[in-house]
């Protein structure tokens, strides 16, 4: 055996020892922003939002003199109106870009790193699969949250500048937990379940498809289901096996708008947490897979 | 110098499957070839080295502690996989540096070291093209810079040279031999023997699922008592020589060849000193003296009974 003399360099600089999630996040975000849907996506949501901003921009103008024929038409007609109906249906359009977005960015997300097996030197690198399977979750949520609950918090904002007095400002801050509520409402559940598909899946086409099919078969037994208990009168409880149905009842509730379904939020919160939870065990069941095969 | 890597007793078993049986070793540094034919758990026994795959029994140690969820063991190891379709929306150098940001470098370092790592594999007018567009002995270099990129005292190379060509090859070559000197612990596995030998003579051998072998090619080579060392000798009077290494202990065959003779023999050193006597006290003409069976290949088909 030869005796070997240690002459190489050791590192010398800082180590990053926690939020290690972060890198992962980062290097994500980086990987996300070089495809050109990504930017399409992203302009089309900066679209509506721009539109949402001219909303609030002529509102607060027309009500700029209360006793004027365009301020009184606006509040008759009640068109125009800055309150929680504008905020829910911002949200509900802004959350099919999102949807999409999420899609396109999660379904990848695992299947394409144990495909190419990258996820194993990765873990042969001190990152353990918490940080992993946190690291690629706060990437959708954070994208999802940023095209959601900040466009909501500028409208607020601008709506306050616009028309800045206390009235204004207590009713609108009102808006900002149930916008937040309902952005994680659908974000969390989503970007769960399309994870836990790619998770699965050994593509990310499948995981795509997989997802899809998952909303359109939930949708599906929802109508079938939901006919049934009309014709019979049955538990309106049964609503709550759509996810996306459960979601929109809580936004409802959330935003004190009418309520399409009479399910009890209740209800619909267990819908939602049972499909989050469900998706959550699967997807950190597949990570940990991958960390250490037994 | 103690050990870098230990592993005893080590099994794994994919349900009736065995990859990995009852493997004891030690790995010291320096360079060490792992070989063995395909499918003979050459990787799944890296990947227990790395923590990525379980025991099914038995124990391994790095630095004389489990690899398995301890960063700070991790930290002192470098990784390079065997397959190079590592990450196709990057460059290598994003690719490098992104990795070793996960190792835990701070911005800063992760950009140095990415870019001297693509330096030292000759990478460095590439490294910002997408991965998609290099060629498969790019990739490889690319993985082996993300591995050589980290502080790492131990170096686990499993195939490395696949994809590189002969240039690649001989500058990968010393590029690991230089690492080796440096007193870090390069264990490349490969199943090409001529990669190994042209490496290291420090070899562990696995066949099977087992360990065959482990040691020094010619040490090894000496232990196997039933084949006997066939030496070739070239030179002007084999006849001569035929008369002086009858004589010589150990020899059980000599034939005469077209350029010299052939010896058999159970004990080879004891002829090569006969031989350096015969050239040195008679002025004896030899060309040449080769040893034909204490090679990599000769050893493994040996110890496999090919």
């Amino acid at each position: 055996m030869p005796v070997h003399r240690r002459t190489y360099r050791s590192y010398e600089g800082d180590i990053r020892r926690h939020f290690r999630w972060a890198i992962i996040t980062a290097q994500d975000l980086r990987v996300l922003f070089k495809f050109r849907i990504v930017y399409l996506l992203l302009i089309v949501a900066g679209f509506h939002i721009f539109f949402r901003v001219m909303h609030v921009v002529s509102y607060n103008i027309a009500m700029q003199d209360p006793n004027s024929v365009v301020a009184m038409l606006v509040r008759e007609a009640n068109l125009l109106a800055v309150d929680g109906a504008l905020f829910l249906g911002f949200l509900r359009i802004q959350w099919l870009l999102v949807f999409l977005i999420i899609l396109f960015a999660g379904s990848g997300a695992i299947c394409n790193d144990v495909r190419n097996n990258l996820i194993e030197v990765l873990f042969a690198k001190p990152l353990s699969w918490r940080d992993y399977a946190l690291g690629k979750f706060v990437t959708l949520a954070g994208v999802g949250l940023v095209l959601t609950v900040v466009p909501v918090l500028a409208l607020i904002l601008l709506h306050n500048l616009m028309a800045p007095s206390w009235d204004t400002f207590n009713e609108s801050v009102a808006w900002i937990w149930p916008s937040v509520a309902f952005s994680l409402l659908y974000i969390v559940p989503a970007a769960l379940t399309v994870l836990a598909a790619s998770a699965l899946l050994p593509q990310q086409n499948y995981a795509g498809a997989c997802v899809v099919a998952l909303v359109m078969l939930s949708g599906a037994i929802h109508q079938i289901v939901s006919t049934l208990v009309d014709a019979h009168h049955m538990w309106a409880g049964f609503h709550a096996l759509s996810v996306p149905t459960a979601i929109n009842h809580l936004g409802e509730r959330l935003f004190h708008e009418p309520v399409e379904y009479e399910l009890t939020a209740a209800q619909a919160l267990a819908s939602v947490l049972v499909a989050a939870v469900a998706a959550g065990a699967v997807y950190v069941w597949r990570v940990r897979r991958c960390e250490v095969l037994r | 110098m103690s050990a870098t890597i230990q592993a005893r007793e080590l099994s794994k078993w994919f349900g009736e499957v065995i990859a990995v049986n009852n493997m004891s070793v030690e790995v010291h540094p320096g360079v060490t070839g792992l070989l063995g034919p395909n499918g003979c758990g050459k990787t799944t026994f890296l990947k227990m080295l790395l923590g990525l795959c379980a025991p099914s029994k038995g124990e391994v140690a790095l630095f004389g502690e489990p690899p398995r969820h301890n960063r700070g063991v991790l930290r002192r190891v470098g990784y390079c996989p065997e397959t190079d379709d590592l990450f196709d929306a990057m460059t290598g150098y994003e690719f490098i540096y992104w990795l070793n940001r996960q190792w835990g470098m701070t911005g800063a370092a992760a950009d140095k070291r990415a870019r001297e790592a693509c330096e030292r594999v000759g990478m460095a007018e590439r490294m910002h093209g997408l991965m998609t567009q290099y060629s498969k002995g790019m990739r490889q270099r690319i993985k082996i810079a993300q591995a050589l990129a980290l502080p790492a005292e131990i170096l686990i190379m499993d195939e490395p040279m696949t994809g590189l060509d002969p240039q690649g090859r001989e500058e990968m070559f010393a590029l690991l031999q230089g690492l080796g000197a440096d007193g870090r612990t390069v264990l490349v596995s490969s199943h090409i023997l001529y990669e190994i030998e042209r490496m290291t003579d420090e070899v562990l051998m696995m066949y099977q699922g087992g360990l065959l072998a482990q040691g020094r090619v010619r040490e090894i080579r000496a232990l196997i008592d039933e084949h006997p060392h066939t030496i070739t000798v070239e030179c002007a009077n084999p006849r001569e020589w035929i008369n002086r290494l009858s004589a010589v202990p150990g020899v059980i065959g000599l034939e005469l060849t077209r350029s010299g003779l052939t010896v058999r023999t159970n004990d080879p050193n004891r002829c090569y000193q006969r031989l350096n006597d015969g050239v040195l006290e008679d002025g004896a003409d030899i060309q040449a003296i080769q040893c034909a069976d204490d090679n990599l290949q000769a050893v493994f088909d040996y110890l496999v009974k090919r």
